[in-house]
């Protein structure tokens, strides 16, 4: 299915005002598929829980831009969030902390849920949810 | 406006196109503190895009480009297969309404980007839709 171009993508500079344009749009295709509120909002969430990662984590020194894809089935939808920034490193403190429920959250609610960062120097969060979920 | 791309948003699947595309309009009208009439208003113009770039897009993919800034937003519909932008806006008609592409939006051109393509620019601002070029 991630194999082929996404089905929905869309490039953001990494900017806190940005994140709710990544829900809208997720938000958007669960609600063309027609999925129950209590699991888009879940998605929403975990989404959100992602871009907000790129954005606060991924450019410390400022500017950047992340991108959200998104692979589309009628039971299954797979999220993306990718940035060109420092990459996952749980050992280096970070400026803005957060409370640390972020990686738990997205675990929680997505079916999979990967991280990786590859030779090219993309960093990536990748979630894949069921119409009904039934994450760890 | 030159200010750098709010968000590039790419869809090639028609099936949810016209849902995310007005909902992440409506978030961007909304952050550039338009009236609420004019959120709902340009959630209706993402609706006509949707409904018209899905035929015309260069290989299946509707790509729209957008700018904010307070009291106003752009969206740049393309790349169009050439000739095809105006028929986006003539095809927005709605019987009663009009074209709404040109009722509900402060101005709209087409930009040739190359022999083959083109590109739709459309203006939404706070006040009411001055409507036409």
């Amino acid at each position: 299915m991630t194999t082929s171009a996404p089905d929905v993508e869309m490039r953001l500079p990494a900017e806190p005002e940005s994140v709710v344009l990544a829900r809208q749009m997720v938000r958007g295709i669960v609600d063309a598929l027609g999925w129950d509120e209590d699991r888009r909002t879940d998605i929403s969430i975990a989404v959100t829980e992602a871009c907000t990662n790129s954005v606060l984590h991924a450019y410390p020194d400022g500017g950047g831009e992340y991108e959200v894809c998104a692979w589309v089935a009628p039971a299954r939808i797979v999220v993306a969030v990718r940035d060109r920034g420092v990459g996952i490193n749980p050992r280096v403190p970070s400026l803005t902390p957060g409370l640390g429920l972020g990686l738990p959250l997205m675990v929680a609610i997505g079916d999979e849920v990967s991280f990786a960062s590859n030779g090219d120097g993309i960093t990536e969060v990748r979630m894949t949810f069921g119409r009904t979920g039934g994450g760890a | 406006m030159s200010a750098e791309p709010a968000a590039i948003l790419r869809v090639r699947s028609g099936a949810v196109l016209e849902r995310v595309l007005e909902r992440v309009v409506a978030a961007l009208a909304a952050r550039a503190d338009l009236p609420v009439d004019r959120v709902e208003e340009a959630q209706i113009v993402a609706g006509a895009i949707a409904g018209g770039a899905r035929r015309h897009a260069v290989d299946g993919v509707v790509q729209v480009t957008m700018r904010v800034e307070p009291g106003r937003m752009d969206l740049a519909v393309g790349p169009l297969e050439a000739g095809s932008a105006e028929r986006v806006v003539a095809e927005s008609a709605v019987p009663g309404v009009g074209v709404v592409l040109e009722r509900l939006t402060d101005g709209w051109r087409v930009e040739a980007m190359d022999d083959r393509q083109e590109r739709l620019d459309i203006e939404i601002r706070g006040g009411a839709g001055a409507g036409g070029r």
